[in-house]
């Protein structure tokens, strides 16, 4: 096979990878890198994944980030590959020895623009992880005083309306970092899966998360007040909304929060799981979260008719026995 | 047109006249200019353009310059105004590049190169990365005329490194 005049190797390398890959996304890049071993050398600089990683994520533009993924195989372009696409959790086999020494990097976006971006540890050190493995698991990524200005305003007025907008202009990125076993996941369903108000503080809640097993819940949740503590954002003047709580937490489907341990054994099987970046993904991740909370729904049913039942037998039964006990009493 | 004109020559011995505004939207061409390297009378000879690549160059260039004068002119135009206009520019551009074979976009990004004119190397590279977009590999290999070269068992590993991309 001769090689063609319209071949892509007339141009320069030099056009080729400063000039057309830096325009190409992720799965394109990957894609090209699969055609001809000439094409896989110019796709695989690290230079270019890196650049692609930082402009999708850039909270893990961060000295721990970045050491962690210098220890991946392929560096950047395995860290990409393992956050980009959604993953599907996988039950693992060695639930003795979950993950230690997890980073969060976050990101969040509204209507394109970057609102917060922050790197954490998740605390686990030594002293602390037998509290940490016994405790419910909630990673937070804010004091609890903190709050972040966010240049987004409440108008006012129609509160829904303005929940509708914020729910389908957020994304989140939740990466979690493996830095022992290199290994790293985008846990977060990106586009929102439910936004509400929370009814004891006032705040608006939207929820970023993905359903394992259809029984649990990894829920990265942002909530959104006003800027003054403890106080709702007022429905009739509106004003800038803070970012006041982003936190993670696991939930079991009685909407329990997981102990550390069983929720970095869940982790841990969404680190390894299998990675798919098929089209309308997002659409899906939303879609099982909603039958989840149908099912959820559900059990909650089943359980209430459950206990109803037995409350009503245990009632009988004390009336007979009552009975019982007044005719032995009376027809003595 | 008061503007001078300048004589460019392709490798095939064509001649092209071109607005000297228009020209200068080629660095290398602008660089020639200022140093006074340009004779009124003798055309420029660019060795690594053909003539059919050339005229679409030229026509590149004619288009941009009517569009920068209008920026100067109309610089207080209204935000719509702006934006009608970019619109404009870019359907003449998406038509420009649709016009063409993929053989004759590398020839162009090539002469584009060589005369450095910054935007037409943004705008072919880009149409080029537009059509690959989303194209699983033995899509990119068709378009691009890549011979496929890996060995079956390189070729199973870098599926599999991948799959995460196309499935």
């Amino acid at each position: 096979m001769t090689t063609n005049l319209d071949s892509i190797s007339t141009l320069h390398p030099d056009i080729i990878q400063t000039q057309i890959l830096t325009r190409l996304d992720g799965p394109t890049l990957a894609s090209t890198a699969a055609t001809s071993s000439y094409l896989q050398s110019l796709c695989s600089q690290e230079k270019l994944w890196r650049d692609i990683s930082i402009d999708t994520w850039p909270s893990i533009n961060d000295p721990r980030v970045v050491e962690a993924i210098s220890s991946f195989p392929s560096g950047y372009r395995s860290f990409f590959a393992d956050s980009y696409p959604f993953t599907e959790h996988t039950w693992q086999h060695d639930k003795h020895d979950p993950p230690t020494g997890l980073i969060s990097a976050v990101d969040l976006y509204y209507r394109g623009e970057l609102i917060f971006s922050k790197v954490q540890e998740m605390e686990m050190e030594k002293g602390k992880s037998g509290w940490f493995l016994s405790s419910p698991f909630r990673v937070d990524m804010l004091d609890p005083k903190e709050s972040i200005p966010t240049r987004i305003q409440y108008p006012g007025g129609d509160y829904h309306a303005w929940v509708r907008k914020m729910e389908e202009g957020m994304r989140l990125n939740w990466i979690v970092i493996d830095p022992i076993k290199k290994r790293a996941a985008n846990i977060s369903s990106r586009k929102a899966v439910s936004a509400r108000r929370n009814w004891l503080t006032g705040d608006l809640e939207i929820r970023f998360s993905i359903v394992v097993a259809a029984e649990t819940e990894v829920a990265a949740v942002v909530s959104w007040g006003s800027a003054e503590a403890w106080k709702e954002v007022d429905e009739e003047v509106g004003g800038e909304v803070h970012v006041r709580d982003l936190r993670l937490q696991v939930e079991d489907r009685e909407g329990k929060c997981l102990k550390g341990k069983d929720s970095l054994v869940i982790l841990q099987g969404l680190l390894e799981g299998k990675r798919s970046c098929e089209d309308g993904e997002e659409e899906r991740a939303k879609g099982r979260y909603e039958e989840y909370v149908g099912m959820k729904k559900q059990w909650k049913e089943r359980k209430e008719r459950k206990e109803k039942a037995q409350d009503t037998i245990c009632m009988i039964f004390g009336f007979f026995l009552f009975v019982i006990l007044w005719s032995f009493i009376l027809l003595r | 047109m008061s503007s001078n004109m300048i004589m460019l020559k392709s490798s095939d011995g064509a001649s092209f006249e071109i607005e000297e505004a228009a020209a200068r939207k080629s660095k290398i061409i602008a660089n020639m200019i200022e140093v006074e390297c340009v004779d009124e009378d003798k055309a420029i000879p660019l060795q690594n353009v053909t003539g059919n690549i050339l005229a679409l160059v030229i026509e590149y260039c004619n288009k941009h310059i009517v569009d920068d004068d209008d920026d100067v002119a109309t610089e207080e135009a209204s935000e719509e105004e702006e934006e009608a206009k970019k619109k404009k520019v870019d359907d003449w551009e998406a038509e420009f590049m649709n016009s063409m074979s993929l053989e004759t976009m590398f020839e162009l990004l090539l002469a584009a190169n060589y005369l450095n004119i910054k935007s037409l190397i943004d705008l072919v590279c880009q149409t080029i990365a537009n059509n690959i977009k989303d194209k699983t590999p033995e899509e990119v290999r068709k378009i691009f005329s890549i011979e496929n070269d890996f060995t079956p068992e390189e070729e199973e590993e870098i599926r599999k490194e991948n799959a995460w991309a196309f499935g």
